[in-house]
């Protein structure tokens, strides 16, 4: 059983009438392969008869039925556009270091749907949005009539986290190294250690709370100085944090002096 | 009251409908071949919801004889006409 929609928005009707014209267009050129020709829809317009209501402020439509009277007309056109202007207004392609919307996990499926009706199909399409300011938030709710929310920087995380899926950091080694200047340096080995993806201000760390200094800081090595005046006698918690899902805690045990 | 509808109440897809309006003009053979068609006819339309998604579903008049409650037709155009590249 096919459950009739009641009430729906425009955007909905047009966005079903282009995805129906989108199934028509791929078997016209299907069946145009084994034809001398093929055909395509140039345009197409509608004259529906519908009744609009006002639902918590947002403008929706329902189709008059058998026996209703008094219903308006509603008239819109939509137009076929050629390769090459398809090519001068699309997008280019989810290149290799972006992440497509699919691939970023938690967001929800109703936000993600929105999303994609509005062009938006990558991370960087995200990023173009929220440098030309654009109230994404807004957007999203009033396209899902309130029911899902985000903002900027939920989504700055959660792809953040995708992809350092991709790069996740890896300790494999760390050694404990005496300096030619008396100080000693922790030396962690492995890979995506100082990813570039990374927010400013990563890797880092701190030890006794107090920042301590990193003199190297590569994918596959990275090594923290520990000054002796920053370590004191018995426990030293120090940690290191890769990024902002990576974080390393220790804690470095000083003898106190000889007796 | 409910209104939904039965499998065999479900009129064809949209995109069903224009590909039976176009099947003939592909079936043409010969030196002459139709270069555009244009159709303006009178549709009855029903509209699903399956989560989230709008369907749309829609038919030519099939009912030739008038009865006190007939459906509701909308008017569809289309112009359809050979591709061409770029």
């Amino acid at each position: 059983m096919a459950e009739a929609a009641e009430s729906w928005k425009l955007e909905s009707f047009i966005d079903s009438l282009v995805h129906e014209l989108d199934k028509a267009r791929d078997t016209l050129s299907l069946k145009g392969i084994t034809r001398k020709l093929s055909y395509a829809v140039q345009d197409v317009s509608f004259d529906l008869h519908v009744f609009p209501q006002y639902d918590r402020g947002a403008l929706r439509f329902r189709v008059a039925r058998p026996g209703d009277e008094g219903a308006s007309r509603i008239a819109f056109q939509l137009g076929s556009i050629t390769d090459r202007q398809i090519t001068e207004t699309s997008t280019a392609p989810v290149s290799g270091d972006d992440l497509t919307l699919d691939e970023i996990e938690g967001i929800e499926p109703e936000v993600k749907q929105e999303l994609k009706k509005v062009g938006v199909t990558s991370a960087r399409d995200l990023e173009r949005l929220e440098q030309r300011n654009v109230d994404l938030g807004a957007v999203v709710q009033d396209r899902t009539e309130g029911r899902a929310k985000v903002d900027y920087a939920d989504l700055a995380d959660k792809i953040n986290a995708a992809k350092r899926g991709k790069a996740q950091p890896m300790v494999k080694s760390m050694t404990l190294e005496p300096g030619s200047d008396g100080r000693l340096s922790l030396v962690l080995t492995g890979s995506h250690l100082a990813p570039d993806i990374a927010p400013e201000g990563y890797p880092r760390a701190t030890l006794n709370g107090v920042a301590a200094e990193l003199t190297e800081a590569r994918p596959e090595r990275v090594v923290i100085a520990l000054g002796p005046e920053n370590l004191r006698a018995g426990s030293n918690p120090l940690s290191v944090a890769l990024d902002p899902f990576a974080e390393l805690r220790l804690d470095l045990k000083r003898g106190g002096p000889k007796t | 009251m409910s209104r939904d509808y039965a499998p065999e109440t479900l009129l064809p897809g949209l995109s069903e409908l224009i590909e039976m309006l176009v099947e003939p003009a592909l079936a043409t053979e010969g030196d002459l071949s139709v270069e555009e068609m244009t159709v303006d006819l009178p549709v009855e339309l029903q509209l699903t919801e399956d989560a989230g998604r709008l369907g749309l579903f829609g038919s030519a008049p099939t009912q030739q004889i008038a009865t006190s409650v007939l459906p509701v037709w909308h008017r569809v155009r289309l112009r359809i006409g050979v591709q061409n590249d770029g």
